[in-house]
């Protein structure tokens, strides 16, 4: 006997959930909802509880009733997702079965925040995982970490594995919109399934796909919004009165320096004598109505009253625009009880809000998956993307260029030029070339008729100008296909074979104008085209048996990855007309050549998983890879990983506590992985053949061929090995709060390095594999339903992550090795600041300050003198640029019809060196200072941090702790406020649902000094990069 | 199955491969002429636009020497130099850059020496690339010397440099300091072993190949300094047989194509003169190149120096007179000796070693007692350039006077610095309008001929990977 029942299930938002899963608890008997989360079921009269599942929910269990009444269910998201399918290395689990450490980040997560490039939605969303914020620049993406930095001369960055094949293409080409879920994998439980490959933690992306049995759904997604400048600029002297005065005492400090006396000294610099006076220093430029010999008074130094300013230009609004930003995507899924399909289609445009960068990209998407016979299934996952990109080389490499970086003009350029020309009475111009107002090129000796003096700082450039003739771009095409074929047979094996592809071609152009600056009446060109080829084919075999309480799964298999690269370049000079790039019309050649890289890889693979009453986990992998990169009798290694879990409240002891304690597993793993990704020190150019003694020829004299010793042979050479641990409890309390603590230890050792060599060898360096690395840290992580009721749910996460880097061995004779303004040194991190130890302002003076170790006594003392301190051991530990802690806060809200979220990320502890506020201390001729100048030493007895000014002595503003600020920072990451307007209106309509959108990326940074980018890298250096952006959109989101 | 996982690059070759035939061999002999003038070349980014090979250090003789006047600005790339103030911090680039050049001559040079028995091929192509490369391997370690240690006579037994004659792998030992009397043997029985295997000059198929001539030319440089009179003028006389001096109008020409007179120089095409642009020598020196120069790092001769070029000697006409820096905006006495042709392109080719300095080395030489007629010497040499001309009849005035000569003839060719070193007269920069001005040299103006200022650092990398070295072993 049964009764039918009838019911719906609905998300917590109010809204159906289709495909959901209806069992009665301990029967055969169940069924799936409708698109409308409906359902009918006969339930047996003995039975009364169903149990409800379905993806992206946790499990549920209720009471069937009598039937007489319609069932409600209504299921929670996020937090009770413990039996969450989850994406790890080849293949799927559940969570409750995982024995090791991950953390998966949700399309729903992704698709609030208004981002071009994935990287750039991950930053504080999972413990473990450091990001930088990657910049501003339109179509760049961000670096990422997990559990601290595993090398020092290979690659830290982790895998990125798509759709379950390694990938070698560019991520921006991934539409975040496309994306299901992205699982961060941790620990050598899943790491050691990608061997050589895995040690620096894998990111798993998995693109969307249809269910099997659900109507079609259509949804399209429409944003549009503002991108603004992030940071704010640093505070810097704005005003030509201050600038004027400030550069005068600059100068005339100088050559009280070199001998004048102060009363002589002042009237040069104040233009009195034959010798150039500031006006003159500063390139011929006097923003003021008097003559430049009566600017400055030569006893004071103060601005001559009578003087009125004639012209005022403001160099960052005039590169600065408020770009728009517009993202459409359409998507189309849904299934038949055989084939599931996911189709998607996306535009996006996003201009910098410096003018000039951008970036376009067209992408589709088409995923289906069909169960030809009931023993054969078959899918193929293939996207194409196409997308354009305007940038600046000078902003993507940091490199000072006033002519070429507008990040760099902008901040140091002193305030007293302008952007425009003006003639001798003032007047603007119009430029014939351009029809807009003529530039200042300043270069009054090769560029007279656009030019007011010739600058000092920048002579023959104009930023604006440059950006606006000049060009750095790229086109790329992406296109990966990924598919398989999968057969089961004799009822417990499964045979998958699966090939994927990926192609990569990036077309970039860089152009410098021929009209004015460097290449005045030449122009300069060159063009580069990259090609990537890969692919990943792989053949896995599953048995898979369950027997009373025993589950087992084994998977054996074997896997080719080739990865072949082809570079061309050419650049030529001498064009004959602005305007047109290509390069057949230069006349002049500077150079052409081109490159192929090949890498292959190949492996066997294995796991094996054993469960027993889903209380106890077990679960091991073995993978033997060989690599190209390598010599062939070192070149196979074996990797390895084993694990368990115990859910200790699946206990029968544990009964008594299922009222407050909804899941409690303990776990451990332990596993080697391999990174053989040999890098240079800049992270930019990978090492292939690293083991072999080769000839560069590329020295050809002339046309007669020509090479020169390139490298040493080490046929010893092999990866790094890193060796993790992973214990840690994941509990679920009250059935509102979840959370995990973790303890972590990775090894690295067999540290690739480029052991120095003595430079009289004539050698530099050769590669070993010598030195060791140790990250130890504790991530916490926990999330809280604070608010559950039909109309108002409220949630909170938060997750804190804490480690320590140390070098544990160095190689044999080399106990520090200095790296920029860090030391690496056994017992301090990889990224220890190694800096003068700076003493302060000699109030007598005006000197700065260091100690040192007098080589006379031996007493520390200080001295005025850089060089002197740096050679005697005046330079100290100062702090690592890795914070103590750091982590993310994340909140939503949902009342009714609206929902609203934050992201917060953070970093507490840590030390920053701010050379970008150390050069605006230190500026020279026609670069305008840091507003702290205002606090230099002037006169005997003055008690300050800030040495006088004085050009032409280095030693006033060495590199020195007096520039580590803290690199603690609290980001404003993201927040998001949406209304869905009720379903039964938009039935009507004919929509399934309208939510529209608001939200808003990186809105506000707290951090030491204004200006600062703590962020912008893992090692705590500055640099004159693109500007984070806060973007703002809004957006409509309709299904249909 | 074992192929499947070997790969190689496109761009390299094994040394395996470069020894297998005596042509091959010719493939690393050229790499050696190429990296002379190569950019980068001694770092690894291209972000220094110093690092030029042979020609920077050129460059850098001259800053750190009387004769030329400097501007203290950005576009300077010289200006720490100029000021004595990298050379002396052993972590900064430039001590890296002369130790670091030199250095990888030396292990190309021991590379071919170690294998070139062992090639296919005939004994006299052999001969020829084992002569250049004994050449090379003088030539360097003469260079550095010059750099790291005073000069030969006075100091022989002072530390020299680590001496290196094997090909580097991975498992050579480090060397210590030699003496300066042991890097000297070393340089002169290489020399001796050069002339053995080089014929004469005339041979070559371009300058950049190094021949008899040259090998004698690099032997007269080097007796001088050891002054072995009798040797350098024998060498130099020698040397600059079969060259021609350039005429007054190839003079003023731009030191930037071979002629006659020159004896060494680079061999660039156009494309590598091109890809070479702003990090190049006429970068840093031609004010009409669209370089560091021209965009007002401009170099000059001194006011003092000028002065003694009389009026109708052609080499007057090389520095800018008030007229033409008015004209141009320059400042007066800028360099107008090397220059490009045409703005459109940075074709050039880099002098290393001239005729001219054959004569000086001579007359020199003559005058300190050496056999033979050093104000006939003299006479031939500057006649060519001011036909008014004629030398002081002997004594130190003759000497004093080709000491200036060669100030004159040679301004801009990189002989400063080891000139202040090889004479001991310190470092002695005039003052006052046209000349040094203090600030800019950072107060250095004068030094004394023993003044440590006068010696680069070795550098820290080399103090901190050198197993046979101890702190005590960085110069003072």
């Amino acid at each position: 006997q049964s009764r039918p029942v009838k019911g719906q299930v609905l998300d917590d938002r109010g809204e159906g959930v289709p495909g959901a899963s209806i069992q009665v608890k301990g029967t055969k008997t169940g069924t799936i909802t409708d698109a409308e989360g409906n359902f009918i079921l006969d339930v047996p009269d003995e039975s009364n509880v169903l149990l409800i599942k379905s993806v992206g929910f946790g499990d549920k269990e209720v009471s069937a009733g009598d039937g007489d009444k319609q069932l409600v269910v209504t299921m929670s998201s996020s937090s009770q997702a413990l039996d969450d399918v989850m994406v790890v290395a080849y293949g799927t689990t559940r969570k409750e079965s995982y024995t090791g450490s991950a953390g998966v980040i949700t399309s729903k997560q992704i698709e609030k925040m208004p981002v071009t490039d994935v990287t750039k939605a991950l930053e504080g969303s999972v413990p473990g995982l450091q990001v930088t914020n990657g910049g501003g620049q339109p179509g760049s993406g961000a670096a990422l970490r997990i559990r601290g930095f595993g090398s020092i001369n290979a690659s830290s960055s982790p895998l990125i594995v798509l759709d379950g094949a390694p990938y070698d293409g560019d991520i921006t080409s991934i539409n975040p919109m496309d994306i299901g879920s992205i699982t961060l994998l941790k620990d050598a439980t899943a790491t050691s399934l990608y061997g050589a490959r895995g040690a620096n933690g894998v990111l798993m992306i998995t693109t969307k796909k249809g269910k099997k049995g659900e109507k079609p759904q259509i949804s399209v997604d429409a944003r549009v919004g503002i991108v603004t400048r992030a940071l704010p600029e640093y505070d810097r002297v704005t005003d030509e009165k201050q600038y004027y005065e400030t550069a005068w005492e600059y100068y005339r400090n100088g050559l009280v320096a070199g001998g004048m006396t102060k009363e002589q000294a002042g009237r040069v610099a104040s233009g009195l004598t034959t010798s150039p006076g500031i006006v003159r220093a500063l390139g011929g430029y006097n923003s003021y109505n008097v003559p430049d010999n009566q600017l400055i008074d030569p006893v004071t130094g103060k601005l001559n009253p009578a003087a009125t300013l004639k012209y005022h230009d403001d160099w960052q609004k005039e590169l600065m625009r408020t770009g728009v930003r517009q993202d459409y995507n359409l998507n189309v899924s849904g299934g038949s009880d055989k084939t599931d399909y996911f189709f998607s289609a996306g535009y996006l445009k996003e201009q910098g809000f410096i003018k000039y960068s951008n970036y376009d990209r067209l992408q589709a998407r088409m995923n289906v998956n069909s169960q030809v016979t009931d023993w054969l299934k078959a899918g193929l996952n293939m996207s194409g993307a196409l997308s354009n990109q305007r940038y600046f080389s000078n902003t993507e490499d940091g490199s000072t260029a006033p002519g070429g970086n507008p990040f760099y003009t902008s901040r140091m350029i002193a305030p007293i030029y302008p952007v425009y020309w003006r003639d001798s009475l003032n007047r603007m111009a119009i430029d014939p070339a351009t029809g807009e107002n003529k530039l200042d090129w300043s270069d009054a000796k090769k560029d007279p008729d656009f030019s007011m003096g010739t600058r000092p700082f920048g002579p023959g450039s104009n930023i604006l100008g440059s950006m606006a003739m000049d060009d750095d771009s790229r086109k790329m095409t992406n296109v990966t296909a990924n598919s398989y074929l999968e057969a089961t047979f004799l009822k417990d094996f499964t045979f998958r074979t699966s090939l994927s592809g990926s192609y990569y071609n990036s077309n970039s152009n860089s152009y410098r104008n021929m009209l004015h600056g460097q290449f005045l009446n030449k122009g300069a060109g060159s063009k580069s085209t990259n090609n990537i080829y890969s692919y990943t084919f792989n053949q896995i075999l599953t048995w898979q048996h369950a027997f009373d309480k025993h589950h087992v799964e084994i998977m054996a298999g074997h896997e080719n990855y080739q990865f072949q690269q082809k570079m061309v370049f050419a650049s030529r000079s001498n064009f004959p007309v602005p305007g047109i790039q290509d390069l057949s019309i230069a006349t002049t050649a500077d150079g052409s050549g081109s490159e192929t890289n090949l890498q292959r890889i190949e492996s066997y693979l294995s796991r094996a998983n054993y469960d027993y009453d889903s209380k106890y986990y077990l679960s091991a992998s073995f993978r033997r890879d060989g690599s190209s990169r390598f010599y062939r009798d070192a070149r196979w290694g074996n990797f390895w990983s084993v694990g368990g879990a115990w859910r200790i409240s699946q206990e029968r002891f544990m009964a008594g506590s299922k009222n407050w304690l909804d899941d409690l597993k303990l776990k451990v793993s332990y596993g080697e992985q391999g990174n053989d990704a040999l890098i240079d020190r800049d992270g930019l150019s990978p090492f292939y053949y690293a083991w072999q003694s080769f000839y560069d020829v590329t020295y050809a004299n002339g046309q007669i061929p020509g090479g020169v010793v390139a490298s040493l042979e080490n046929k010893a050479l092999r990866w790094e090995t890193s060796k993790n641990f992973n214990t840690g409890i994941e509990f679920g309390l009250f059935n509102r709060i979840t959370g995990s603590i973790e303890y972590f230890t990775k090894g690295s050792s067999n540290l690739l390095f480029q052991v120095p060599m003595p430079a009289s060898s004539g050698v530099t360096y050769r590669w070993q594999n010598i030195g060791s690395m140790v990250n130890k840290g504790i991530e916490v992580q926990l999330n809280a339903d604070v608010v559950r009721q039909r109309n108002l749910t409220w949630n909170v996460g938060l997750n804190v992550s804490h480690f320590t880097n140390e070098i544990t061995k160095l190689p044999p004779d080399q106990d520090k090795i200095i790296v920029g303004n860090k030391q690496l040194m056994v017992g301090k991190s990889i990224y220890d600041f190694f800096l003068l130890d700076y003493a302060g302002v000699d109030p007598g003076n005006g000197d700065a300050l260091y100690y040192y170790d007098n080589p006379a006594n031996g007493k520390r003392e200080t001295t005025n003198d850089a060089i002197v301190a740096r050679n005697n051991g005046g330079r100290v530990y100062a702090g690592s640029s890795i914070p103590d802690l750091y982590g993310g806060i994340n909140s939503s809200l949902n009342y009714k019809g609206f929902d609203f979220s934050f992201l917060l990320s953070f970093g507490l502890g840590g030390k920053f060196y701010d050379g970008t506020y150390a050069s605006l201390m230190s500026s020279d001729f026609g670069q305008t200072w840091s507003k702290d100048i205002e606090k230099r030493w002037q006169q005997p007895g003055d008690v300050t941090d800030v040495p006088r000014l004085e050009r032409g002595n280095v030693n006033l503003n060495a590199a020195s702790t007096r520039f580590l600020t803290s690199a603690s920072y609290l980001n404003i990451r993201n927040v998001s406020l949406g209304y869905t307007l009720p379903s039964k209106l938009m039935s009507r309509a004919g929509f399934k649902s309208l939510r529209a959108y608001v939200s808003c990326d990186n809105l506000w940074l707290f951090s030491k000094r204004k200006g600062m980018d703590p962020q912008g890298a893992f090692d705590g250096n500055a640099a004159y990069s693109y500007s984070p952006v806060r973007t703002l959109v809004f957006g409509v989101n309709v299904k249909l | 199955q074992k192929k499947y996982l070997d790969t190689n690059p496109t761009d390299k070759i094994a040394p395996d491969v470069i020894f297998e035939t005596t042509q091959n061999a010719r493939v690393a002999l050229n790499g050696m002429h190429r990296f002379m003038n190569t950019v980068p070349c001694v770092f690894a980014n291209t972000d220094n636009h110093y690092d030029f090979g042979e020609k920077t250090i050129d460059i850098i003789s001259d800053v750190m020497g009387n004769d030329m006047v400097n501007l203290d600005i950005g576009y300077n790339w010289y200006r720490w130099l100029y000021k004595y103030q990298n050379s002396r911090n052993p972590t900064a680039g430039e001590p890296i850059l002369v130790w670091n050049f030199y250095y990888k001559i030396i292990n190309n040079a021991n590379n071919i020496l170690a294998h070139i028995d062992g090639a296919q091929g005939a004994q006299a192509d052999k001969d020829d690339i084992k002569g250049q490369a004994y050449v090379y391997r003088a030539w360097a370690y003469f260079g550095l010397i010059q750099f790291y240690q005073f000069t030969y006579k006075g100091h022989e037994s002072a530390p020299g440099l680590p001496i290196s004659t094997v090909a580097t792998t991975s498992t050579t030992p480090s060397n210590k300091r030699s003496t300066v009397q042991e890097v000297y043997t070393q340089i002169t029985s290489d020399l001796d072993a050069a002339l053995l295997l080089l014929p004469g000059g005339g041979l070559r198929g371009d300058k950049s190949q190094l021949d008899g001539s040259v090998a004698k030319g690099v032997y007269a440089r080097v007796a001088l300094v050891m002054n072995d009179w009798e040797k350098a003028a024998t060498m130099a006389r020698e040397a600059r047989t079969g060259y021609k001096l350039m005429s007054a109008s190839e003079y003023g020409a731009g030191f930037k194509l071979t002629n006659n007179e020159w004896m060494w120089n680079s061999n660039i095409s156009e494309e590598q003169s091109n890809g070479m642009n702003i990090s190049s020598f006429f970068s840093h020196m031609d004010i009409t190149a669209a370089g560091y120069a021209g965009a007002g790092a401009f170099r000059c001769i001194t006011k003092e120096l000028y002065d003694k070029i009389p009026d109708g000697d052609v080499r007057k006409t090389l520095f800018a007179d008030e007229e033409t820096a008015t004209a141009n905006e320059i400042p007066e006495y800028t360099q107008l000796k090397f220059r490009l042709e045409s703005t459109s392109s940075w074709f050039s080719n880099l002098l290393y070693m001239r005729a001219g300095e054959m004569y000086l080395i001579e007359a020199e030489a003559q005058a300190h007692g050496a056999s033979g007629n050093a104000v006939a010497t003299l006479e031939e040499l500057v006649k060519s350039r001011f036909p008014a001309y004629t030398a002081p009849a002997g004594g130190q005035a003759l000497l004093d006077e080709i000491y200036l000569q060669r100030r004159i003839e040679l301004w801009g060719e990189g002989f400063s610095f080891t000139d202040i070193h090889r004479l001991k007269t310190g470092l002695n920069r005039p003052t006052g309008p046209g000349n040094h001005e203090p600030a800019a040299t950072g107060g250095v103006l004068k030094l004394d001929a023993n003044s440590p200022s006068l010696l680069f650092k070795i550098p820290q990398s080399e103090m901190d990977a050198n197993k046979a070295f101890t702190a005590a072993d960085q110069n003072p």
